[in-house]
């Protein structure tokens, strides 16, 4: 199974929730265990100061067993583990076990350590330093706190005399309590915690889950679908989504993508259709050339032969005339098969139309037709065939005349710039072209009609036309990298949309040429 | 004329050669048929007729190699190239390697009579290869065949018109149909129409292709003026040319 985005990208923030809940999980555990161990501490330390004061009185009268019994009862609270009293040398001198009592402490080890690493022993030590945390023989965590009993005036002014006056610390009081309890609060806060991180992680996962199903997942399939259905062959599909995100945006260049692509391909197979009608034409002309020849020669001799008043002269005559006809048919479709050498250069598409209305303005004025010029100013030079492009322009003129039928009209041809054309060119190519259009009152084209006008062979004109005149035109502006467009509307008229490429500016033009 | 011109025809087409054979036995000529170039070498060489009439499109050799094998054994041959529109080029071609004048199929007997008429005129004037090929322009002109001139200029265009030469093989000229101006002209396609008193019509094959810009009206009142001074005043059009520097290989520089 191929990954999808939507694991992908649960995965990634999963990761990265797991990673920073765990870190606060963390942060909180540790700063709760300290909070414990505070509290730990503080009591403690109470306590210590407790068992201090409370057998004080004892202490002074030297009350020995009064002392134990204090201390046992304190001793015996629950969470205390002992209760010891060491003397200056470390003999453990009284204890809640009873084991202990006369036992030495290692001052190397456990408490004694923190002060007693000088080998001048420290007096004055503050909380922090006096507790430890140590496994005791159980193995349960235990805490320890020491008190040093420090000499006062009672203690050698005292009648027992244990102590002289130039003692400093007189013992050590040492308590130890068990951390089982502050443990359990602190797993039970565990599990709080990493119970809600894992609910926590979850509960994004979902979320992330739903949002990119609705975001990403859901426009995404909608434009897989579609470019499915693309290269099956349908690209007259269209991307529908309302979001105004990239990837609207997306959907939006691949529609405009997918009428670019359709524009091209229908462009693509006019053009091969024209190029196979052309390699059909020259077979077909030079086939028909021998037997037309025969026909010809034939027919014209007899008619030479026939006497002026012959029966036959007429008919001869109509034979003659059809031949020749299929002679200039012939010669059509070879013009029509070779049409593709151009000559290009920059040339004055007002200059073109001036002359194209010049070559067909007498023979239209018999059809009672007449043209009217709208000419842009200062138009730029475009990049064609001045002859080719007066071909465009007589061919496009005799069909708007041809289109008035008997009634005649009027002619329009008009020329301006166009800024933005969306001709497909090279990438240096200006994007503005020049717009030449011809229209005119005549009959109209019938819509059924009107994606066929362009096809060789299609003709309304019936014995008048042999239907390559709109092939030729669409070829010839088709091969300047223009495009040919029709609008029309029947009974009111007809408009020729030509869009012809600039030529390019001097500036890219002399890009290849060595430098003077 | 006592002796009758021979005139040899090739085509793979049979009926091309009996229609040329009717239509040339009437016009009081010796017609002698050949269906390809190896029958036509033969006929060549036991025969020795005044025109050839040839198919560039043969079974066999081409008809160019035939016109180059005919041409060196006798250099005073007459030759008509016959061709297809779609083959204009190789027509051109074959100007260029000495044929007289080519007629594009398919053609009425008028056009094959006219183009016969000239090549009598020819062969009575006995020009050889040489002086054909040479024709009758100032230096710096080209011509197609030996019919027509052009003469490229500073400017960009090209005058266009006929040789002297040309003109001795016709009749009294009647009425000459000019171009059109703005008309699109094609190497090798027409470029004026002569129609003579003897009621034949000339077509002239253009030297050079391109949009006529001018043509010289003053012809259409006194088209015998144009004997006055062929390669001068009777200049016949100026044009825009098309693709001059593709075009003039194929003319025979003067």
């Amino acid at each position: 199974m191929t990954p999808k985005i939507s694991h992908k990208l649960i995965a990634g923030v999963s990761g990265v929730a797991v990673v920073i809940i765990g870190i606060f999980a963390w942060v909180i555990l540790d700063s709760q265990q300290r909070l414990l161990l505070g509290d730990l501490e503080r009591s403690a330390n109470q306590l210590s100061a407790t068992i201090k004061s409370s057998t004080r009185e004892d202490m002074m009268l030297n009350r020995a067993e009064a002392v134990r019994r204090i201390i046992s009862t304190i001793g015996a609270q629950e969470g205390i583990e002992k209760v010891r009293i060491f003397n200056k040398e470390g003999r453990i001198i009284l204890s809640t076990d009873p084991r202990d009592t006369g036992q030495m402490v290692n001052k190397k080890t456990e408490a004694c350590y923190m002060c007693h690493e000088a080998d001048q022993p420290l007096e004055r030590v503050p909380v922090s330093a006096r507790v430890r945390t140590f496994k005791s023989a159980k193995g349960v965590n235990t805490f320890g706190i020491i008190d040093p009993i420090y000499n006062e005036p009672g203690c050698w002014q005292s009648s027992c005399h244990a102590h002289t006056r130039n003692q400093t610390v007189l013992g050590v009081l040492d308590i130890t309590m068990s951390m089982a309890e502050v443990e359990r609060a602190a797993r039970a806060g565990q599990v709080r915690l990493v119970t809600f991180a894992l609910v926590a992680v979850f509960a994004t996962s979902l979320m992330i889950y739903w949002l990119v199903g609705r975001i990403v997942l859901r426009p995404v399939r909608k434009i897989a679908a579609v470019t499915r259905k693309v290269a099956e062959g349908d690209l007259s599909q269209k991307v529908h989504l309302k979001n105004k995100d990239e990837l609207g945006q997306l959907a939006d260049s691949f529609n405009d993508m997918m009428q670019k692509l359709a524009d091209a391909q229908r462009q693509l197979l006019q053009a091969n259709k024209l190029a196979s009608v052309g390699r059909l034409a020259a077979g077909v002309a030079h086939e028909i050339n021998n037997p037309l020849t025969g026909v010809l020669t034939y027919s014209s001799f007899l008619l030479k032969r026939a006497g002026k008043d012959s029966e036959l002269r007429e008919d001869l005559e109509v034979i003659v005339r059809e031949t020749k006809r299929c002679r200039e048919i012939v010669k059509g479709l070879l013009d029509f098969s070779r049409q593709n050498v151009a000559q290009r250069r920059p040339v004055a598409v007002n200059e073109i139309v001036h002359d194209a209305c010049r070559v067909v303005k007498n023979p239209l004025s018999m059809q009672k037709t007449s043209i009217v010029q709208h000419l842009g100013e200062n138009l730029p030079l475009i990049h064609a065939d001045a002859s080719r492009m007066q071909q465009v322009l007589v061919n496009l003129l005799v069909n708007a005349g041809d289109a008035m039928e008997e009634k005649g009209g009027t002619i329009t041809v008009a020329t301006d710039l166009v800024e933005d054309a969306g001709l497909v060119a090279g990438a240096e190519a200006p994007k503005a072209a020049v717009r030449i259009r011809v229209t005119d009152t005549g009959c109209g084209i019938e819509a059924r009609d009107i994606d066929k006008i362009f096809e060789p062979f299609f003709s309304t004109k019936g014995t008048r036309g042999n239907g390559l005149g709109l092939a030729i035109v669409w070829g010839i502006v088709e091969g300047h990298g223009g495009r040919l467009s029709v609008a029309s509307e029947v009974g009111k008229g007809t408009t020729f949309t030509v869009l012809v490429p600039l030529a390019r500016p001097p500036a890219v033009e002399s890009r290849n040429r060595p430098l003077p | 004329m006592t002796e009758r011109l021979k005139v040899l025809v090739v085509d793979d087409e049979q009926v091309i050669l009996d229609s040329a054979r009717k239509i040339l036995a009437a016009d009081r000529l010796q017609v002698i048929l050949a269906p390809d170039t190896e029958a036509a070498q033969q006929i060549l060489l036991s025969e020795r007729p005044d025109i050839a009439i040839i198919d560039l499109v043969l079974p066999g050799a081409s008809g160019m190699k035939l016109l180059e094998l005919a041409l060196e054994h006798d250099p005073a041959l007459v030759i008509i190239i016959t061709t297809g529109y779609s083959t204009v080029e190789n027509a051109v071609a074959a100007l260029k390697h000495g044929a007289f004048d080519f007629l594009p199929k398919p053609f009425t007997c008028d056009e094959l009579l006219s183009c016969i008429a000239r090549a009598r005129r020819a062969v009575e004037l006995r020009l050889t290869l040489g002086a054909r090929r040479r024709g009758a322009g100032p230096r710096g002109d080209f011509q197609l065949g030996m019919q027509a001139w052009a003469r490229p200029e500073r400017d960009g265009t090209a005058l266009l018109g006929v040789t002297e030469l040309e003109l001795q093989t016709i009749d009294r000229i009647d009425r000459i149909e000019l171009p059109e101006v703005g008309a699109e002209l094609r190497q090798g396609g027409q470029l004026v129409g002569l129609l003579t008193t003897d009621g034949l019509a000339h077509t002239l094959w253009s030297p050079l292709g391109g949009r006529v810009l001018f043509r010289n009206d003053r012809l259409h009142d006194q088209p015998e003026s144009l004997r006055d001074d062929p390669t001068g005043l009777g200049w016949l059009a100026r044009i825009l040319p098309v693709d001059l520097n593709g075009e003039l290989p194929n003319l025979i520089e003067s």
